[in-house]
């Protein structure tokens, strides 16, 4: 009887810690974790755009269970009385589908990002304001751009290309844009290409016999950071580290350091501070009747958007103002970012 | 037999208890009571289950703290915090089979926890360990090589290590009298075994005390100084062991008679002459040599031996526990042949096991439960069970069995001893087997309960159960069966008939059985 | 022969004796009333029927997990495999129910049966420790789950009609509760009212005494393993209708929620003590402690750490020790 009400003593402990319910709608950030600095920025963002608007910012993290973000974002539905909008990284792309299903029946304006299945669009769901995801053409293209500045005679030279999963759009867009990049440089080479899957470790493995066949190279681009990691340390091995640079995208903090260094040249920062700001923006405009979503045009209800590039030019200030301060970002112009349309 | 001791002024006792009392809640455990041990004696210390010896024993080892009384430790007071407290005051407990560690060897085991008294440069010492260690054995005459796993001893060698070691560690702690208690230390113990302890512990006794506590009273009368009774928590009566009677003794622990008629010889009866189960040439290599043997319906078999006198794996193979390696087994006439416990049941063999709380009941769950676990196929319609019925099943045996219980749905874990082994009794029952076998049914039960169970025990030879059983001792298989099969080194010996107009004594069978 | 309860040794009649005897249970429900309280006190949208729907269906996939899986801690063991199975069911579930259509619901729980059985004779045949037997085969159902499809598949947009077996209502109840309710309800006869729902007990209990006994302890546990099979399988149909997909990680979160579950409702991870109501109380816990942090605003940074301190808490609470004296 005893441990009863010391139980109960503790438990109502542990809940004072409970925040109580404003009067404010609520902004509600839906991600899986946030234990990686990539998902922990989406808070960071949500905070941003909290402070500017006046709401209140709500962190729903899933642990990568699909069914726990549906009940979360329900259970914040239930709790704010529909008072609420979402910004939505979901744990899958088909958990798209039931979180739309729920949000339609509880009327609650929301955006996406990154994926979704392709036979459900945003344009069919009369809340869900937009679904966004960074364009990876632009990002081949820039940072195939810029590897070919830094090979010995500029804009000349050969260069190994290492992909993503081969099944994924996104790696497929990352190297649609590399070969975009090649037609405009007559002179540049790509003398191999390989998959390594995202990973870093493979990454490592592939270039590194590559580097066999073709020990000459002036160049690595790689369609992701790790990836890009991997083949430094395979570069390191040979002597080549800064010598030969490599490419990245995703903008981790190891590689950036290692544009600092001289060792990449560019890679393309997915800010997650603006995709939590950005989406909570038009989904509180849509909310407060400033923005109709009826009235969007279809293009712009699910689009590839421009991410931050990084090269040795612009990197100290990517630093400064992106990493470790905080940018002011601009919350009024709700399509600014729009580079092309999903289809 | 005199008053309350008093302790005498010519000497210190090196124990010293007046009016210790301990309550549990509601309950008083012990009750004022007085108790001494001198120096070089063995005190027996005897009463029925519950009349407050383990609490006392508790108390001295310092597991329990007294709630009122005086405690003098050679004419010193004293209270102790915990056991090893009781142990650095030269007071110490064997326990029957707990305190080792059966994957380590002897001398592990001896010096478990205390291997910095033998670090040389920063290393164990082996050698002087095991020197160590061959001198204390040597003080209980048991000749092992200290390297020998505890588990390949024998139980009596393991009892005799524990208090060897016991004894060390006491002197160590630098005892002159240390004061060793023995719980029921011959339960588990072979008649030769029992012989070569006691003989020991009166070596020991030139150097230390020593209380006995244990349910058999001839073994405490014999071997002992001093018996002290305990009844109902309180202390009833001493004597010296030199004059004591068995009987006397009983009555003061029982508070009634017990004389004659003991295992109600009366109600014996004449088996049928129809056999229940015949058993022909069985054997089984490395426990047993052919052998044959019948069993009547309402007839008592007392299967007599030794243990390694191969009757315990003879029963096993009945059971289907083991496996015969030959030979005919005839269940009323059908030959048969059991590869699991389930298939004897099947053909109408129970077993009331030696380890009740482990191997006869789930002690977790109520007596309806454990009454009907056999027969639960039969309780209901279209595989299910219908509670009613159940209840109805278990309800009605008890009442036959004379379970004492408030209700069914009591956790057998509640029960005492005594309505404990009705209830595995009643759950074979009410399964109709035909033949059972009881091992040892009366161990560890009080001497009340006791009775009870041979009254079964004879209504069941009247109802035509056929009865295989093994007792706790010589007495009891001689006055409850028709028939006595002794067996020895892996064959029956010889064959006793047993009438009770006739009953052999324990003397005219024992060099069948050593 | 009934006694007054003076003559009868185990009887305590102390307030502190009896609550020792009282059914750990008890304590467990006295424990979800208590927070069903506390959170509507905070909150009182908490028992909108709105809210209640969602702890319902959360409550109905740890449901039916958490019903397969007690019998196998009740039996003294434990099945890893479950996250595994959920994952494979929901994929096998999505990518057949468009052409074998309503015949892909009863498909699955015979897949799950199958794996349940496999686990089974794994424990019982080749003795393998049913830790390790059912980390083994968790793993290779995920790899199954990975080669037939190593991404999230939904269900043919045709087909989604067909899902109304679970995403439907009937007499204004949501199918995905009544089914599970439904299932427990065949767990909850088998427990009680059959002899292999006994003997599961009596072999986690004592399971040489149920040998000796005549209890056929290999059937006995292949049953168990058997269910907790079912029981997951029914989990993954449930979750990959609700989600409208599948994936090889859907059913990774359900290896612990669902051994969480059967503690939290009392069940003893030693066998022998707990069933299938505490599993039903257990759910319904874990998922009001679940919703309860979020409707009440918990910050998302304490409620992992709140929903762990929660269930020391309850399992401190309700287990009963008395039973064991060393907790492995």
């Amino acid at each position: 009887m005893r441990k009863l009400f010391v139980f109960m003593a503790l438990a109502v402990l542990c809940l004072t810690a409970i925040g109580v319910a404003g009067e404010k709608t609520a902004l509600g950030v839906a991600i899986r974790t946030l234990t990686n600095p990539y998902q922990d920025n989406y808070r960071v963002g949500g905070e941003l755009f909290a402070k500017v608007s006046g709401q209140e910012l709500v962190v729903l993290t899933c642990e990568g269970s699909s069914e726990k973000q549906v009940n979360d974002i329900k259970s914040l539905v239930a709790r704010t009385k529909g008072d609420v909008v979402f910004m939505i990284d979901p744990n899958e792309a088909t958990d798209v589908l039931p979180i739309a299903i729920a949000l339609e029946e509880a009327g609650v304006y929301y955006a996406t990002w990154w994926n979704k299945p392709e036979d459900i669009n945003a344009w069919d769901y009369p809340h869900w304001v937009t679904h966004m995801s960074f364009d990876g053409i632009s990002a081949g293209i820039f940072t195939a751009t810029e590897l070919f500045k830094t090979f010995p005679t500029p804009n000349k030279g050969k260069f190994i290309a290492i992909q993503g999963m081969l099944s994924n759009s996104i790696a497929q867009d990352r190297f649609n844009g590399v070969q975009q990049a090649l037609a405009k440089f007559p002179d540049v080479q790509m003398v191999a290409t390989e998959s390594a899957d995202w990973d870093r470790t493979k990454a490592y493995d592939k270039v590194k016999s590559m580097l066999v066949a073709n020990p000459d190279i002036d160049g690595v681009w790689c369609a992701n950071d790790n990836m890009g990691l991997g083949a430094l340390e395979a570069l390191r091995e040979r002597g080549l580290a800064g010598k030969v640079k490599v490419t990245g995208t995703d903008g981790t903090d190891e590689l950036i350091d290692a544009i600092v260094k001289g060792e990449a040249a560019a890679t393309v920062y997915n800010d997650s501070k603006f995709q939590a700001g950005i989406s909570l923006a038009q989904t509180l405009a849509a909310k407060n009747g400033k923005l109709v979503v009826a009235d969007i045009p279809k293009e712009k209800r699910q689009f590839f958007c421009s991410a931050v590039n990084v090269s040795q030019a612009n990197v100290q200030d990517i630093i400064t103002n992106y990493i470790k301060g905080s940018t002011v970002y601009d919350y009024e112009d709700l399509f600014g970012s729009f580079v092309r349309t999903m289809e | 037999m005199s008053n309350a001791p008093s302790a005498n002024p010519n000497r210190t006792s090196v124990v010293l208890m007046r009016r210790m009392t301990k309550r549990f809640r509601a309950v008083t455990a012990l009750d004022r009571v007085d108790f001494e041990i001198n120096p070089h004696e063995i005190v027996g210390l005897v009463g029925e289950n519950g009349a407050g010896k383990s609490t006392l024993m508790k108390i001295l080892v310092g597991l329990y703290h007294p709630d009122a009384g005086e405690f003098l430790i050679n004419g010193k007071a004293i209270s102790f915090k915990d056991s090893n407290d009781a142990m650095r005051h030269g007071i110490g407990m064997v326990f029957q089979d707990g305190c080792m560690i059966h994957n380590l060897s002897i001398l592990d085991n001896v010096f478990l926890g205390h291997e910095e008294h033998f670090i040389k440069y920063g290393l164990m010492d082996k050698k002087r360990m095991r020197d160590e260690c061959v001198k204390i054995l040597a003080k209980v005459k048991v000749e092992l090589d200290p390297d020998t796993l505890i588990r390949n001893v024998t139980s009596a060698e393991k009892q005799m290590v524990e208090i060897a070691r016991l004894l060390w560690l006491l002197r160590f702690y630098g005892a002159e009298n240390p004061v060793m208690i023995l719980d029921e230390p011959t339960t588990v113990l072979q008649e030769q075994e029992v012989k070569t302890l006691f003989d020991t512990l009166r070596e020991l006794k030139k150097s230390s005390s020593i209380i006995l506590i244990s349910h058999r009273l001839e073994e405490v009368i014999a071997n002992s100084d001093r018996v002290v009774i305990f009844k109902d928590g309180k202390y009833i009566a001493q004597m010296p062991s030199a004059n004591a009677d068995i009987h006397q003794i009983e009555e003061l622990m029982v508070g009634r008679g017990m004389l004659g008629n003991h295992y109600i010889e009366d109600k014996q009866r004449e088996p049928a002459q129809r056999f229940r189960l015949e058993l022909e040439n069985v054997y089984k290599r490395g426990s047993f040599q052919p052998l044959s043997l019948s069993l009547r319906e309402g007839e008592i078999i007392s299967l007599v031996g030794l243990i390694g006198s191969g009757k315990e794996e003879l029963c096993r193979c009945i059971l289907g526990l083991a496996h015969f390696d030959g030979g005919r087994v005839l269940v009323e006439g059908k030959e048969r042949n059991f590869r699991t416990p389930s298939d004897a049941i099947a053909c109408g063999i129970g077993h009331v096991p030696i380890d009740r709380r482990n191997e006869g009941l789930a002690l977790d769950y109520s007596v309806v439960s454990n009454i009907n676990m056999l027969i639960l196929r039969q309780l209901g319609r279209y595989g299910l069970i219908a509670p009613w019925r159940e209840r109805e099943n278990a309800g009605h045996w008890v009442d036959e069995i004379r379970v004492k219980t408030p209700s069914v749905y009591v956790k057998c874990g509640n029960l005492s001893g005594g309505n404990q082994q009705k209830v595995v009794i009643a759950k074979w029952l009410s399964s109709g087997v035909k033949i059972l076998i009881l091992d040892h049914p009366t161990r560890g039960i009080d001497i009340g309960a006791k009775e009870e169970i041979y009254k079964r025990i004879r209504l069941l030879s009247e109802a035509g159960m056929s009865l295989i059983i093994m007792c706790d001792t010589l007495e009891e298989d001689i006055g409850l069966g028709n028939r006595l099969v002794i067996m020895k080194d892996g064959s029956v010996t010889r064959e006793v008939e047993c009438s009770k107009e006739a009953k052999p004594t324990p003397r005219d069978i024992i060099e069948a059985i050593v | 022969m009934t006694v007054q309860a003076e003559e009868f040794e185990g009887a305590k009649r102390t307030l502190a004796g009896r609550l020792k005897e009282t059914p750990s249970i008890y304590f467990s429900i006295a424990v979800l009333v208590f927070f069903v309280l506390l959170f509507y006190w905070h909150e009182p949208a908490f028992l909108e029927s709105y809210n209640l729907g969602i702890i319902g269906l959360s409550a109905a996939i740890l449901l039916t997990v958490g019903i397969g899986q007690c019998w196998t801690i009740v039996t003294g063991g434990i099945d890893l495999s479950v996250g595994g199975l959920i994952s494979l069911v929901s994929v096998i579930f999505v990518l057949t129910v468009g052409t074998l259509g309503l015949w892909a619901y009863p498909f699955c729980l015979l897949i799950g049966a199958c794996c349940g059985y496999i686990n089974g004779l794994l424990l019982t045949r080749i003795k393998i420790p049913s830790f390790i037997a059912t980390l083994g085969t968790g793993g290779i159902f995920v790899s199954v789950a990975y080669l037939i499809t190593p991404k999230a598949v939904s269900v043919p947009g045709g087909s989604i009609k067909l899902l109304n077996v679970v995403n439907g209502s009937t007499f204004g109840q949501k199918n995905a509760i009544l089914l599970s309710l439904l299932f427990f309800l065949v767990f909850f006869v088998i427990q009680y009212f059959t002899p292999i729902g006994r003997n599961i007990f009596y072999v986690g209990s004592n399971i040489k005494m149920s040998w000796l006994s005549g209890v056929n302890i290999v059937s006995t546990k292949n049953v168990a393993f058997t269910f907790s099979g079912i029981g997951a399988a029914a989990a993954g149909l449930i979750l990959a209708s609700r989600q409208f997909s599948g994936y090889p990680t859907i059913g990774a979160p359900y290896i612990l929620s669902s051994i969480a579950t059967v503690v939290l409702g009392g069940t003893a991870m030693t066998g022998g003590a707990g069933g299938m109501l505490n599993t039903l109380i257990g759910a319904v816990l874990m998922s009001v402690l679940q919703n309860g942090m979020t409707v009440t605003g918990v910050d998302v940074y304490l409620q992992q750490s709140l929903l762990g301190t929660m269930i020391i808490l309850c399992v401190w609470v309700s287990f009963d020790r008395n039973k064991v004296e060393i907790v492995k």
